[in-house]
């Protein structure tokens, strides 16, 4: 099998499966390790984690299909979740994906060819207050304007180490 | 005694029948369902069994609208299953059933045996108002059996529970979301499993479909006959689906038998039949002619047979015998009757087909017996029942090889046949060598006079299987040609050696049976009916 | 306008997420207070006693969800906090996990003592993935201290506490969704009976407890059940976070007693009206799956026992969860159903006939309509279809789970409500609504 944790990778794997009494329901968090570990979940990476977990390859398949955070080709280094569910939509979330794919050149769902960005619209994150919103990888942007989105792709960077909010 | 109603009609609570929809179906009274089996774990997914239950709850007597095969009665209960409700709930579950459903019926198998179109025929409301555009899965060629038309699959997830929970193999998995799920396999590990013709029985719909089948015939131009699987010695209870206009079997299905085989058969058996219809089947008594064969009619062949046992005879040579776990129990008693009073050998062996790999046991427990002969058990029942004691085959190889056995009536029916070295080498020595077998290849290259026997839906009779449960086989259609259901030849050899083995039928056989062979007392094929009965040894 | 803050008091407290600061503001108090000082029994009766009750939509009594769990375990028993927030317009629970984690931590603690779990699952919504490891974060802390762990407080209770991410699925928020989903499966609800006291996660004993719901235990503990049934309203004692968004001058969460304000007295008083000087045109009262209201049924006391399902009286599902989306005249309802649908068809777990070919369908259905190709018949069909998910107007219902009513009491409410302006949008094939949803 070419496919493998670090050593720092199986370490948090171990963690994980002690906070069960049994495997199958270290499911979902390893399959997020092995999304950070390996980028996205190919069919090597999601038979890799089947035989880690002792389960058959069409459970963990089926279950990872199920959520729309696991990745099942390669994905950009941002990926920009736009939310849009209806406070947001309300507040201009179909002109934010707009903006997006016209600077970026691609649409909704796609990464651009240089690897840096993918689209994504997601569903309602649970900020509707400063709609309309935008997740840069795992950090939450508010009130998105046309200003914002330029910082945005001129320094994604930024964002995700949080020296901007 | 607690009971409940169903439309008023009060019934007893039987804790072993679990759920409504059983307790229904024993009472003549049928609720519509898709996702529930009795096989299987009830999901109550497919929401087509909803009923009205009047029961008394910590709240006090209350109505409500639930899925039948999740609930059991309680004392008391009253269902209804007739309501403007249900009947509201089954028009509304149908409709959407409907919605993203190919209209496929005339180039679907399943049509004639669609629960799809017999429901929506029935509690349906023969109308469809969707407009939008169907969502359309693609085709899939999921294992060496089994195709998935997923365009055609209502979720009702029965095959992925058949993986799961009785082959234990779990090869389909439920991929994605909402509805844009779909049932597959994980790629490159295919639908492989030894029992996976099942996920075709249990699929509702046309969705799941046995490659083998695919396209060959209508079922409603098919009879089931029912009989038992000739494949190894479990005995499951199958239904054989045959065209009556060219005698034709098309497909095997398992029949429910909670004593043998549940509700399943294995691929080995449901596939395992073709040689019924195969090019090299016996359809004449074959006389050896220089290197070849020369076909002969039954008084010639029959001829043969006495002159070649004379001949031993006079030359100072034994006759020997040997019965087959492949025939059936009526023939192997005929036969064993045969050698013992009109031959007069008590040289009588028996020939089984063990396999090596031992026996397959899976999930649900189920299992695939490795002795690939259906009827050693009654072989052997029969030749005690005759007062015969078995010679063990290297014994009576021994003894050919010797020279004492010259001669030898060999009975064989496994289409898998072959000849094993030592047998061979024996059987070329012989004197005369009679066999009687359905196909030409195998145990013919040696004998000296081939007599046609029949396959399994050819013939009354009946098997006993590994468990000591006797079961009947039902004849479909006449064997081939001029080939004879195999007790029926054992009786003319014996009338053509000067003896008498008068029965007009296999019945008749077995009524005699009954009488001679200790644990079979009271078997009658009326008292076996479709389920069998256990016979004691 | 009296905002009432009880578990919103310390969110703005510097560095609460830190232990120390949380135990020199009180924290941990309660905790000790009870493992040291009461039985489960005597917590389980406090908090019935103060009337808790669901704060995820449901409003079951707290403390008598919990005494319905075994009182000698002959297997471990679980406790679940649900902070899978996923609703439309909601958005308290993240505001509660990141700022003051501690306090939910405490909470938890107290809620496996009560219900005697050996262990409790945080389910966090896979988004929230900092606020997760906040969370971890505090929790390593509580262990450090020996607030978690082995023989608590030295009285031989011992608890672990985990968090667990989902990966982005709404229905993880239904709780035996979110028991399949921390099982490491496909989070297709389950039928019930058998309920999750009975059978829950990995075959044992569970409680699923809300996020906001636990945050108030250590208060209630702190101080007495008769402090808390004294606040607001006799039937909903305590106090509600509200969220409002969508077209208003100044979103955000407001916490009150329930029957303090009305609607009206939320959205101009407290959110600062309608920006851009523009007219309400409606308001969904407490997350998509609510009835959207019009401007002449403002005027409600937001409290859940004045919410009614038409015909058949007070039904707090319609009260829901507090999020509360306003709309003004640039809001078309059609494409507010549209918004609506997307999400929910995109959520459906598929695995029920109803919910998995019905979705879809009305999402369609109000697709065309809004994008002018809708049909005369379009209109009836809806309301049929949805009725025949789950009736709003009907005792239909044919869904494993409550996702059916989710969508379909909002579909049929919607039409109910502004039935001529989806009329017009067939009558002129186009949306008739100049509708503001550019990006600023």
């Amino acid at each position: 099998m070419s496919v493998q944790f670090s050593s720092e990778a199986r370490k948090e794997f171990d963690e994980l499966l002690a906070h069960y009494p049994y495997k199958e329901p270290a499911l979902l968090p390893v399959l997020h390790l092995a999304q950070r570990e390996f980028g996205h979940l190919s069919l090597e990476v999601l038979k890799y984690v089947a035989d880690l977990l002792e389960l058959p390859p069409a459970r963990v398949a089926g279950v990872a299909t199920f959520y729309p955070m696991y990745h099942f080709k390669p994905v950009g280094k941002y990926l920009l979740h736009v939310c849009a569910t209806l406070s947001c939509a309300l507040l201009g979330a179909e002109g934010v994906v707009d903006y997006l794919q016209e600077k970026l050149g691609v649409k909704a769902g796609e990464t651009t060819p240089d690897g840096r960005f993918t689209i994504l619209k997601v569903e309602c994150v649970a900020s509707c207050g400063t709609a309309p919103v935008l997740m840069l990888n795992e950090t939450l942007i508010h009130r998105i304007t046309k200003e914002k989105l330029d910082d945005i792709l001129a320094d994604p960077e930024a964002y995700v180490t949080k020296k901007k909010s | 005694m607690p009971t409940f109603t169903i439309d008023g009609k009060e019934i007893e609570i039987d804790p072993a029948l679990g759920n409504l929809i059983r307790h229904g179906t024993k009472h003549g009274i049928h609720i519509p369902h898709y996702c529930f089996h009795p096989g299987l774990s009830a999901p109550g997914n497919c929401r087509m069994c909803m009923v009205e239950v009047e029961s008394d709850t910590p709240a006090g007597r209350r109505k409500a609208l639930t899925t039948a095969c999740t609930t059991r009665p309680a004392p008391g209960m009253a269902v209804d299953t007739q309501s403007k409700l249900v009947k509201d709930t089954q028009k509304a579950v149908m409709e959407f059933l409907l919605i993203n459903h190919p209209l496929d019926c005339p180039v679907c198998d399943q049509a004639g045996e669609c629960d799809l179109q017999d429901f929506s025929y029935k509690y349906g409301s023969g109308d469809s108002r969707f407009q939008e555009a169907k969502v359309v899965q693609p085709k899939k060629d999921i294992g060496e059996h089994i195709l998935l038309y997923a365009d055609r699959c209502i979720r009702c997830t029965r095959c992925i529970r058949f993986c799961d929970e009785v082959s234990g193999t779990s090869e389909l998995g439920y991929f994605y979301r909402g509805v844009y799920n779909e049932i597959d396999v994980f790629p490159g590990v295919r639908l492989d499993n030894r029992l996976s013709g099942n996920t075709v029985d249990i699929c509702p719909v046309g969705a799941l479909l046995d490659k083998a089948f695919l396209f060959k015939q209508r079922v409603w131009f098919l009879d089931g006959v029912e009989s038992v699987c000739p494949g190894c010695s479990a005995g499951c209870n199958v239904r054989a689906d045959v065209n009556r206009d060219n005698n034709r079997v098309y497909r095997l299905k398992p029949r429910e038998n909670a004593e043998v085989n549940q509700f399943w058969m294995c691929d080995d058996g449901r596939h395992g039949w073709r040689y019924v219809h195969a090019d090299n089947r016996l359809t004449a008594p074959m006389l050896r002619s220089g290197e070849g064969w020369a076909a002969a009619a039954w008084e010639e062949a029959l001829g043969q047979v006495r002159q070649g046992f004379e001949g031993v005879r006079a030359g100072g040579g034994a006759v020997a015998g040997v019965l087959s776990g492949h025939l059936t129990n009526e023939e192997n008693y005929l036969f064993a009757r045969l050698m013992k009073e009109v031959v007069g050998s008590e040289k009588v062996g028996l020939r089984t087909r063990v396999s090596e790999e031992g026996d397959v046991k899976f999930k649900g427990g189920f299992t695939i017996r490795a002795d690939k002969s259906p009827n050693s058990r009654g072989a052997r029942d029969m030749a005690a029942a005759v007062g015969l004691t078995l010679t063990e085959m290297p014994d009576l190889l021994r003894q050919i090889e010797g020279g004492t056995v010259q001669g030898l009536y060999l009975l064989g029916g496994d289409p898998a046949e072959g000849l094993t070295e030592a047998e061979r080498s024996a059987f070329g020595r012989l004197k005369f060598l009679v066999v009687q077998d359905i196909l030409t290849s195998g145990l013919a290259p040696v004998a000296h006079v081939l007599l046609p026997g029949a396959a399994f839906v050819e013939k009354e009779g009946t098997f006993t299987n590994c468990a000591g449960r006797v079961q009947r086989l039902c004849r479909a259609f006449p064997p081939p040609g001029e080939a004879k259901a195999d007790w029926e030849i054992v009786r003319d050899v014996a009338g053509a050696l000067g003896g008498r083995l008068d029965f007009a039928s296999a019945r008749e056989v077995m009524e005699e049976v009954a009488q001679k062979a200790p644990g079979y007392a009271g078997v009658t094929y009326e008292a076996l009916g479709s389920a069998g009965m256990t016979v004691s040894s | 306008m009296p905002e009432h803050r009880i578990i919103l008091k310390d969110v703005d407290v510097p560095n609460i997420q830190d232990i120390e600061v949380y135990i020199a503001n009180g924290g941990y108090r309660a905790a000790e207070k009870a493992l040291k000082t009461m039985t489960p029994d005597e917590v389980i009766k406090e908090v019935q006693d103060s009337g808790l009750a669901g704060r995820g939509g449901a409003w079951f009594p707290t403390g008598t969800k919990w005494s319905f769990m075994p009182k000698e375990p002959k297997v471990p028993s679980y406790l679940c906090v649900n902070a899978d927030e996923s609703e439309p317009g909601t958005f308290k629970d993240r505001q509660l996990i990141e700022k003051n984690p501690h306090q939910l931590v405490e909470g938890t603690i107290i809620a496996a003592y009560a219900i005697r779990a050996r262990a409790a699952y945080i389910y966090v919504r896979g988004e929230m993935a900092e606020g997760m490891r906040g969370l971890d974060r505090a929790i390593a802390q509580a262990y450090a201290k020996g607030y978690v762990g082995r023989n608590l407080f030295g009285k031989g209770y011992d608890l672990d506490l985990y968090t667990h991410p989902g990966a982005g699925a709404y229905i993880c928020g239904e709780e035996t969704g979110l028991m399949q989903s921390l099982e490491g499966k496909r989070a297709e609800p389950r039928v019930k009976p058998p309920f999750p006291a009975q059978r829950g996660i990995f075959g044992c004993p569970t409680t699923v407890n809300n996020v906001q719901t636990l945050s108030y235990v250590p208060h209630i503990v702190n101080n007495g059940a008769a402090w808390f049934k004294g606040i607001g309203n006799p039937k909903y004692p305590g106090t509600f976070i509200f969220c409002i968004s969508g077209h208003v001058r100044n979103p955000g969460l407001f916490e009150m007693e329930l029957g303090a304000a009305t609607m009206r007295q939320l959205i101009y008083d407290y959110a600062g009206g309608i920006r851009d000087g523009r007219e309400l045109k409606a308001v969904i009262p407490g997350g998509a799956s609510t009835l959207p209201m019009k401007p002449d049924q403002i005027d409600i006391v937001m409290s859940p026992d004045q919410f009614l399902l038409p015909g058949r009286g007070p039904f707090k599902g319609m009260f829901g969860t507090g999020g509360i989306i306003v709309m003004d005249e640039t809001a078309c309802a059609v494409d507010m159903l549209l918004n609506l649908m997307q999400f929910f068809a995109h959520e459906s777990c598929g695995q029920c006939t109803p919910c998995r070919e019905g979705a879809p369908w009305v999402r369609d259905v109000v697709k065309r309509i809004e994008h002018g190709q809708g049909r005369p018949g379009d209109i009836d069909l809806l309301l049929n279809v949805a009725d025949n998910v789950a009736g709003l107007l009907s005792p239909r219902y044919s869904t494993i789970c409550l996702f059916g009513p989710a969508f379909s009491y909002p579909t049929q409410g919607t039409i109910l409500a502004f039935r001529e302006e989806f009329e017009e949008h067939i009558r002129q094939g186009r949306c008739p609504i100049r509708k503001d949803k550019g990006i600023r």
